[in-house]
């Protein structure tokens, strides 16, 4: 069943008409990676399903129901998260504080509830909660981000290079966990990654985006496989 | 004469306290809507004459009785609403307005320029054309002073009430401040709005209440400081305003604008060596010349020596001062 | 009826007023300063004149006449104020003791008087040293804005302001006469004003008449240097700069360079029309008498109101205030006794100049509240430059911050 459909999206910045024509289709449960050289847009096509870039035309579906101009908050509430590469979390707040900003707009018992789940399964929270945010390391800082992510129990979660800027081996574990997240809790991943083959290990389907426009789209494995397309755009041999 | 008495480190600590409440408060504004407030020190002169009026027309009789020390309590509390209630107004009615119609920081600052001026005139109005209970018109009274001096045994001085009081206040609101900022939702949701807006709201936080109480905290805590400053000195001139300005604006620069603890000690410490800095010199001058100079008259000389200072050697202040590393230098480990 | 005298000193008030927002124009239109201590810069001009110029004077006119300052010593009203001090110590700190200063200023203006070449000598002075104090504290000023933000740079100016001028010269008595009046200079040659005297209708202080003519070649010249910055490329590109530090660092020093010389340039102005405000409206010299409300406010009024960068505008602008200004003074005092005295409050003598200044300091303010909000570009707008707006600049950035896509 098809969760989120997007249909013909023109997006972009004021002037500046970043993405022509883009068509994807994620059914549940699927891990969807977006790749492409720098400046393809790829991190606009996530801002524009988040409502964050402007969206010049073209439809945005989410189970069923038009979403295209609605606010971010309202897509936020109604189940779809967006991670953003920096500024994902409150430096200067503890991480258990953090995580009770994740939980602001829930009641105080499921609240509770949220952030014991959540602790449970990345215990390596659980033993920095009173460190601030931002004496963790990036890969905790990452894992702190999805954990307030998963309190307010998204369908689907976008996030956007989710890997920048940490080691090989910490990247890796980080993209483990993001399949984890499918695996364990079903959730819909779309990822936006410039590290396209670990991304494209993981992931079920592929969108390959070339200035702002599609050059592939289509199954993960057979992209990796195709050794012109990922020689030429994706830097891979 | 010994170099430094009792006395005069209580007055310096008294407004070492004023001094960095106010700071507080500018603070918080900056961080949280980005603008210096001009106007903050008319606002805690709203404060000073609100506390005059109540002494003026509720307070009958000598100083001392019932009465008196009941307006203790009650006068800074109303001057703290009024004056936040003020704040509060301005940044809802002027200032919010104006920042969605995209006026940047300059011309904000402009507007609180403004309003500091207009706020100060409509005060000064006020003093001279409402009459006092006592004599002629207000601003005759407020020559007088109402402030009433306590002994305070184990050290043998005589002080001003509210100079005692203000060092006390200060210390409680600081606490009360940092158990709301650190073990309430909201007081979190204030720091997390004051680091990252655009996450606090993503996650729901209402950051545009945050900061409509942040402007109602930094007025109230100005009137606060006004109040029990207007205790006891005499010659309420809201043109002191003007000057006094710089003070709090040294104390938050020093502070850093970046941290609320950060103003706290940056007030402290420029509100402390504005009194004691020049009895010193005053004290050492008199020990090696045996002749008085009058050098209290320059003591917001300091301040504008401190934003200089910072300024040019440290423009973070005190906040941008790893302590961490500093402590671990000074401190050995293990 | 109006009279002629009152006529002359208004348009002369105006004018240096219209010079005064002319350089805070340079400074914050172009050298992108937000000088919030405009006071500071005319006051330096007062002072070149009733405390520089004083003791210059003295020093000059004892050279040609070496028994003055002896002189000073044995007649009364000096003998008890001077007394044995050394001569430094009479220039230095005795020129500016009231005892002293208003007797001695009028006996200097009447021997500068009689004699052209010791009149030019001092005017000379006067210009000279003015300039050089203007252009001084514009060169400070420069310096400090590189290496601070807008804001903090705003703060700061407020701060020297008011502590040099409210709190060192209005305390340090010697300086500048601090707590008390000085008398400065008027150093017109005798014939001059006495053949003005014979032209002029009665009435007419020929100073005034001086003066006025002085603040107009001022105006002219003010005007005619800041549209030649204005119409030049330099102009539009400083412009353009002045919201974008990005920009600015990128640029370096050449703009630097052109930045600190328009700043230097406009302090110099408005130092030379506390000149010209000193000799044509106001001799007597007080520190305290030079407030932010009424040279720092009022001429940042009349600019937003007559649109910042906008030389015609901020001369529109500045009319405007000036004009609405003397109205409220003309029209808040009945006012106010009428309203008020339903109330059963008197309005009386000092308190009705206190109403005076205090009516049009609100409304000023209000103006420019009102202003920001419905036109803050002015009334007459800037025309507009071809780099973005800084609002869409930073939005932009932000938008692409962090992602490479």
């Amino acid at each position: 069943m098809s969760l989120l459909t997007v249909e013909g999206l023109n997006a972009g910045y004021g002037k500046f008409h970043i993405l022509f024509d883009i068509s994807l289709n994620i059914e549940e449960k699927e891990i969807l990676a977006i790749v492409g050289p720098n400046g393809s847009g790829k991190s606009t096509l996530l801002k524009a399903i988040t409502g964050i870039a402007d969206v010049y035309s073209g439809r945005i579906t989410f189970k069923g129901s038009d979403i295209t101009r609605l606010p971010p908050h309202v897509k936020a509430r109604m189940g779809l998260a967006y991670l953003p590469q920096t500024d994902n979390v409150f430096t200067n707040l503890s991480v258990w504080e953090n995580l009770k900003m994740a939980a602001y707009t829930l009641d105080e018992s499921i609240a509770r509830d949220r952030i014991e789940e959540v602790l449970s399964y990345y215990p390596i929270l659980r033993s920095r909660l009173g460190f601030k945010a931002r004496s963790l390391s990036g890969g905790e800082r990452q894992i702190l981000a999805l954990a307030m992510t998963l309190i307010r129990k998204p369908e689907i979660i976008m996030l956007d290079e989710p890997t920048g800027n940490l080691a090989p081996i910490i990247a890796k574990d980080l993209l483990k966990k993001i399949q984890a997240l499918r695996e364990d809790l079903g959730k819909t991943i779309i990822l936006v990654e410039q590290n396209a083959k670990a991304a494209l290990e993981i992931s079920d389907k592929a969108l390959l985006l070339v200035s702002g426009r599609i050059e592939y789209s289509g199954f993960a494995s057979k992209l990796l496989a195709d050794t012109e397309l990922s020689r030429k755009y994706l830097g891979l041999r | 004469m010994p170099i430094l008495s009792i006395d005069f480190l209580i007055n310096g600590l008294a407004s070492g306290a004023a001094l960095a409440l106010l700071c507080l408060g500018l603070t918080l504004t900056y961080m949280t809507t980005k603008v210096p407030n001009f106007a903050h020190a008319t606002i805690a002169v709203v404060g000073a004459i609100v506390t005059l009026l109540l002494l003026d027309w509720v307070y009958i009789g000598l100083r001392g009785g019932a009465v008196y020390y009941t307006l203790y309590i009650v006068a800074p509390i109303l001057s703290a609403l009024i004056a936040g209630l003020l704040a509060l107004t301005i940044y809802i009615a002027i200032l919010r307005p104006l920042s969605k119609k995209g006026i940047g920081i300059i011309g904000l600052m402009i507007a609180t320029f403004a309003l500091d001026i207009i706020i100060n005139n409509i005060l000064t109005l006020i003093l001279h054309l409402t009459p006092s209970k006592y004599i002629g018109k207000l601003i005759d009274a407020s020559v007088k002073g109402y402030g009433v001096q306590v002994y305070i045994p184990i050290l043998d001085v005589n002080i001003y009430l509210s100079r005692l009081l203000l060092p006390i206040i200060a210390v409680i609101l600081t606490i009360s401040l940092h158990l709301y900022m650190t073990r309430t939702k909201f007081g979190i949701a204030m720091r997390a709005s004051i680091e990252n807006p655009q996450l606090a709201k993503a996650l729901g936080i209402n950051v545009d209440l945050v900061y409509a109480i942040s402007w109602f905290l930094s007025g109230s805590l100005a009137g606060l400081a006004g109040s029990l400053l207007a205790f006891e000195f005499p010659g309420i001139n809201p043109a002191v305003a003007y000057l006094y300005i710089v003070s709090i604006f040294a104390g938050s620069i020093l502070g850093g604008l970046s941290s609320m603890y950060g103003a706290l000690a940056g007030g402290l410490v420029v509100g402390v060596s504005e009194v004691l800095i020049p009895v010193m010199i005053q004290n050492i001058y008199y020990t090696i010349t045996g002749s008085v100079i009058d050098i209290i008259r320059y003591q917001k000389f300091i301040s504008l020596l401190i934003i200089i200072i910072v300024l040019l050697v440290a423009p973070q202040g005190l906040a941008g001062v790893s302590w961490r590393n500093l402590l671990a230098r000074v401190v050995r480990v293990g | 009826m109006v009279e002629l005298p009152i006529i002359f000193m208004e348009l002369a008030n105006m004018l240096i007023f219209i010079i005064v927002v002319l350089a805070l124009n340079l400074m914050a239109g172009y050298a992108g300063i937000p000088n919030l201590g405009m006071a500071l810069f005319v006051y330096i001009g007062a002072f070149a004149v009733a405390g520089l110029s004083v003791r210059f004077a003295i020093i000059l006119v004892n050279i040609l006449n070496p028994d003055f300052i002896e002189m000073m010593r044995v007649t009364p009203p000096y003998k008890y104020a001077v007394g044995e001090s050394p001569i430094l110590d009479i220039i230095l700190f005795k020129v500016t003791d009231p005892a002293v200063n208003r007797h001695l200023v009028p006996e200097l203006n009447s021997i500068i008087g009689d004699s052209i070449p010791l009149s030019i000598m001092i005017l000379t002075f006067i210009l000279a040293s003015a300039i050089a104090l203007g252009a001084t504290l514009g060169l400070i000023v420069s310096f400090t804005a590189v290496r601070l933000r807008e804001d903090y740079l705003a703060i700061v100016l407020l701060a020297f302001s008011e502590m040099l001028v409210q709190v060192f010269f209005a305390q340090v008595d010697w300086v500048a006469g601090g707590r008390y009046n000085t008398w400065a200079l008027t150093p017109w040659p005798q014939k001059l004003s006495q053949s003005l005297g014979n032209l002029l209708p009665s009435g007419v202080k020929p100073e005034l008449f001086i003066g006025l003519i002085v603040a107009i070649i001022l105006a002219i010249t003010t005007l005619i240097y800041t549209e030649r910055i204005a119409n030049s490329p330099m102009g539009r590109v400083l412009r353009a700069m002045r919201d974008d530090d990005l920009a600015l660092t990128s640029y370096g020093r050449d703009i630097a360079k052109i930045r600190l010389k328009v700043m230097m340039v406009g302090s110099s102005i408005a130092a030379l029309a506390g000149v010209v405000y000193v000799l044509s409206v106001q001799p007597v010299v007080k520190a305290t008498d030079y407030t932010r409300a009424t040279w720092t406010f009022i001429p940042w009024a009349m600019m937003i109101l007559g649109g910042i960068a906008n030389n015609w505008g901020v001369i529109i602008g500045a009319v405007i205030v000036y004009i609405g200004r003397k109205l409220i003074e003309i029209l808040a005092p009945p006012a106010f006794t009428t309203i008020l005295s339903f109330i059963g409050v008197e309005v009386t003598g000092t308190t009705i100049d206190i109403v005076k200044a205090v009516t049009v300091n609100i409304l000023v303010g209000v103006v420019i509240i009102l202003v920001l909000y419905l036109k803050p570009e002015g009334i007459v707008p800037e025309k507009p430059s071809k780099t973005l707006p800084r609002k869409t600049l930073n939005s932009l950035i932000e938008k692409f911050r962090g992602s490479s896509s």
